[in-house]
């Protein structure tokens, strides 16, 4: 190839005013120069003009709930400008409402691409993930996003983002992982009663009743008239054990606010504490009366589901069962003694046990009394 | 001064291509705006071809068309002359005739005026015709660069559709004022590719199957776009001269009752297109758009509307694509990428198939999408739509444009047959040199017998200079042929590979008729004689021939 090529120097001599041609040139480029950076201006602002209209015009559709009206300004919007990075998140949130979430994949995938560590990009792209049902990758995407990078306010973005979190972890099940991110962001939420309020609901939720029990503590100190915080504290006795505890809760949320809807829990706790054979003030016969009453109930429970299924009852339980009735059927002792009890008790147990393996665990309220105090008898949890 | 002049031409092309795009752009905006009524489709489309193409009878007559064959008339016909009236005609007719709708391009229009400014800018600096003539394809390479955001195939579109020589000696320049013109692009319009496509990737090996199908289909619908476009453009031609003025409103009229009912068909579509490579369309959409623009650009074309065909090529081939693609995915979703994939190569395929130019088409649509993963299904497709357009449809719709005009354009395929003449095909392999040591009339009566002027001198396999009848005659007869030979360093030789082109460029520069043919490892290695008459012979012209001399041994 030549570097020169055909094209000759200008010809020597032809007497053409060059300096003339020169300026005429410059003054066209500066002329074009001019042009193009006015015609750029003008559509740049006509776009991004235009872009912004679609793009309200979409998010107040999505906010409506009309997501398939919002699409197309939303793509509008989108196809417009594309570095607008809240304009492609909003229609992937779009895409995912509707289920189209092979080309939200393709978007998020750009997106992420191009702002690896953006918070509200990894948080849209957790929502990608828990709609396509691959939880595992939710759950990664959504502590990218609590850790990730936010514009504003990054610590209420985060802390949205790990309820959301949460939200899917609570739906999963996943007690343990539910308690680690509830114990980080505990340490957040101090002096947000809104937010410990939701947190103790959540420790209940994670199984985690003593925390629970802890933070409504905490709330009904600060704020002694807040009845939903007593509820939410005799909730949290309640499932530890502490049916005294527990009563007197709902006892003083039910005062500062009288709630018909606190009724059931409080004429259940009525129920627990009359039944429940563990506290030490028990003197060794009224827990030998507790326990029969115990044994009692347990042994109808299972009768009951035993005449429900016919069958289903097999050598072993039949002696159980006769073994429970002999026991019942035993003259009340003069004095009573704490083995007493406890032999009582133990029969309970094992019938409770052969129910729990032929049935299930019961849900009906009215067995409700009983299954709490069984519970808590196998748990072995200490008296009151 | 050739690098001078190729960053003059590729920052003033540059400018004035982005100026071009955004003007139209914005007109179109204000022509159409959001939410207008129906009838606006209609009539914008006939006010805006009827006034642009009275302007193209009245003032602008070369602006018309697409820019891309009167580019090449320019550069093989009119020895790269395009006046400056053509180039203000062309950019302000095809403003107006864009904005309105009319589904035609803007690249096209973009070559013509970047081959006109480049003719300008030379004619203005005092270049000779012949040297015009180089730049006009610089600037046609600046102005694609910059319209199709697309550098790399602009300078291979240069070589491959307007010069149809990849060894082109203005490559150097092809490529400066490219560069230069994508750069002006990128620093006023940013970088952004003209389509954003997602990263697709092949699904499974069994998707070449459907790759190829597309290229059968792109093939088909290329050759059924061509020869409308031909067949009407010839009927249009056969009107009375008297209503030429007012026939790009014929198209202009067509065009906007398909869009009173398909909006889409308006214009060139790439917004359209932008949304089927993202795979978000119906299929029954897609299928229909594509035979409505395959029927609407050829009426707006041959009505005589400026504007070009690339950008719809593009469109037809995105719809072909879609269209197969949706097909495809929906019957075998677990083995085939999203619809929006075969797009992407439909549009290389219908690209390669009317512009018939398959290595740009190639490499254009990866530097519009920047998606190299999909490369290779792209080649299979382009490669297939290209063969059945070559074979349905033997003349490129370049040439046979320019042919109903009258003009014998040279095909690129004719040029590279032409050029593809090797000295290795025609030379004399059993030709025997003169000896050195053969005196001055048995030289002389050899030449006279082989009816040459010049001659290799050597033995056997071996030769050591050229000895011309000139030389000869003014010598002593005393002398030996070595003595003739004696002072040459170095001799007049060719290569077998070497086209006949240079060969008859070097019997001129050094007034000989006969050349040896050497080796290119040793330049004494005789591999055969290569004469003005076997060249001519290789033509089928004769006349001068010498019968004599094949295989003839000096005694």
């Amino acid at each position: 190839m030549s570097t020169t090529g055909p094209v000759a120097a200008l010809p020597a001599g032809t007497g053409r005013p060059v300096l003339g041609l020169i300026a005429v040139i410059a003054l066209v480029i500066a002329g074009l120069t001019a042009l193009d950076r006015f015609l750029a201006k003008v559509e740049n602002e006509e776009v991004q003009g235009s872009a912004q209209r679609s793009y309200e015009t979409g998010r107040r559709l999505l906010g409506q709930g009309l997501a398939a009206k919002a699409l197309d300004p939303l793509r509008q919007a989108h196809a417009l400008e594309r570095d607008n990075s809240g304009y492609t998140l909003d229609l992937i949130g779009a895409l995912i409402a509707l289920g189209k979430t092979g080309e939200a994949d393709t978007l998020m995938d750009d997106i992420l691409a191009a702002r690896p560590n953006d918070g509200e990009a990894n948080l849209v792209a957790a929502r990608l993930m828990l709609k396509e049902d691959k939880l595992d990758d939710a759950e990664a995407y959504y502590h990218r996003a609590v850790y990730g990078s936010w514009p504003a306010d990054s610590e209420a973005h985060q802390r949205a983002a790990r309820l959301e979190l949460i939200k899917l972890l609570v739906d999963e099940n996943a007690r343990q992982q539910l308690q680690g991110e509830l114990i980080v962001l505990e340490s957040e939420a101090d002096g947000d009663m809104k937010l410990q309020k939701q947190l103790a609901h959540l420790f209940l939720v994670a199984d985690a009743p003593a925390r629970a029990a802890a933070v409504y503590r905490e709330l009904t100190d600060r704020n002694p008239a807040d009845s939903e915080a007593w509820a939410g504290l005799g909730e949290a006795e309640l499932e530890e054990g502490q049916y005294r505890a527990a009563q007197s809760a709902f006892l003083r949320a039910s005062n500062n606010r009288p709630d018909s809807a606190l009724q059931p829990r409080l004429q259940l706790l009525t129920q627990l504490t009359e039944l429940d054979p563990t506290p030490r003030r028990l003197t060794s016969m009224e827990k030998y009366n507790r326990s029969l009453r115990i044994l009692g109930l347990a042994k109808s429970d299972f009768e009951a589901q035993l005449a429900s299924k016919p069958g289903m009852a097999n050598p072993d339980v039949v002696q159980l069962l006769k073994e429970a009735s002999d026991e019942l059927a035993k003259d009340p002792p003069r004095g009573a003694t704490n083995e007493m009890a406890e032999h009582e008790l133990d029969l309970a147990e094992r019938i409770w046990k052969a129910r729990l393996a032929m049935f299930g665990a019961s849900t009906s309220t009215e067995e409700e009394p009983l299954r709490l105090c069984m519970e808590k008898l196998l748990q072995g949890s200490p008296a009151a | 001064m050739l690098i001078l002049l190729s960053l003059l031409i590729g920052v003033i092309v540059g400018l004035t291509t982005v100026a071009f795009l955004l003007l139209t752009g914005r007109l179109a905006v204000r022509m159409y705006p959001p939410d207008s009524a129906a009838w606006r489709r209609v009539l914008v489309p006939t006010l805006g071809s009827l006034f642009s193409g009275y302007l193209l009878y009245r003032y602008f007559p070369n602006a018309r068309g697409s820019g891309i064959p009167q580019a090449k008339f320019a550069l093989f016909i009119r020895d790269g002359y395009i006046s400056i009236r053509t180039v203000l005609g062309k950019f302000l007719c095809c403003s107006i005739s864009l904005a309105s709708g009319i589904a035609l391009g803007r690249e096209g229009p973009s070559v013509q005026i970047g081959a006109g400014i480049a003719s300008v800018i030379g004619r203005r600096f005092g270049l000779s015709p012949k040297n015009v003539k180089a730049l006009v394809p610089v600037g046609c390479a600046a102005a694609l660069a910059a319209a199709f955001n697309t550098p790399i195939a602009a300078v291979l579109f240069s070589l491959e559709e307007i010069l149809g020589d990849f060894d082109a000696p203005v490559l150097g320049s092809i490529v400066l004022s490219s560069a230069t013109s994508w750069m002006i692009l990128h620093l006023i319009l940013g970088d952004e590719p003209l389509f954003h496509a997602p990263a697709y990737k092949l699904v499974n090996p069994l998707e070449f199957g459907f790759y190829a199908l597309l290229g059968v289909a792109g093939g088909l619908g290329s050759v059924c776009f061509v020869k409308l476009l031909l067949s009407l453009r010839l009927w249009f031609r056969k009107l009375p001269k008297s209503t030429v003025w007012f026939q790009p409103a014929i198209g202009g009229l067509a065009v906007g009752l398909m869009g009173w009912f398909i909006p889409e068909v308006l214009g060139v579509g790439y917004d359209y297109v932008d949304r089927v490579l993202g795979g978000d369309f119906p299929v029954k959409t897609v299928a229909l758009l594509g035979p409505l623009k395959i029927i609407a650009t050829p009426i707006c074309y041959s009505s005589g509307n400026a504007g070009g065909i690339f950008g719809p090529s593009l469109f037809i081939g995105a719809m072909i694509g879609g269209s197969v693609g949706g097909v495809a995915h929906s019957l075998f979703p677990a083995l085939t990428a999203n619809p929006g994939a075969y797009a992407l190569v439909g549009m290389g395929a219908a690209f390669a198939g009317i512009v018939r130019t398959p290595m740009t088409s190639v490499i254009m649509i990866f530097e519009m999408t920047r998606d190299y993963t999909i490369i290779v299904p792209l080649m299979i497709a382009n490669m297939i739509s290209f063969v059945i357009s070559r074979v349905l449809q033997p003349e490129p719709i370049y040439e046979a444009l320019a042919l109903q005009e009258g003009v014998h354009l040279p095909t690129s395929e004719s040029r590279r047959e032409v050029g593809s003449v090797r000295v290795g095909d025609i030379m004399d392999r059993n030709a025997q040199p003169i000896p050195p040591d053969a005196d001055m009339e048995k030289a002389k009566s050899f030449l006279d017998d082989a009816n040459v002027g010049s001659w290799p001198v050597g033995v056997a396999h071996f030769v050591s200079g050229v000895v011309s009848v000139q030389q000869v005659d003014s010598a002593d007869h005393v002398l030996l042929v070595r003595d003739l030979i004696a002072g040459q360093d170095t001799y007049p030789h060719a290569h077998s590979d070497h086209q006949v082109s240079y060969v008859l460029d070097r019997m001129r520069g050094e007034g000989i008729d006969a050349l040896p043919v050497v080796s290119r490892a040793d330049v004494h290695e005789l591999q055969g004689v290569v004469t003005l008459a076997r060249i001519l012979a290789s033509y089928g012209i004769t006349g001068r021939r010498s019968p004599a001399l094949k295989g003839k041994d000096f005694e």
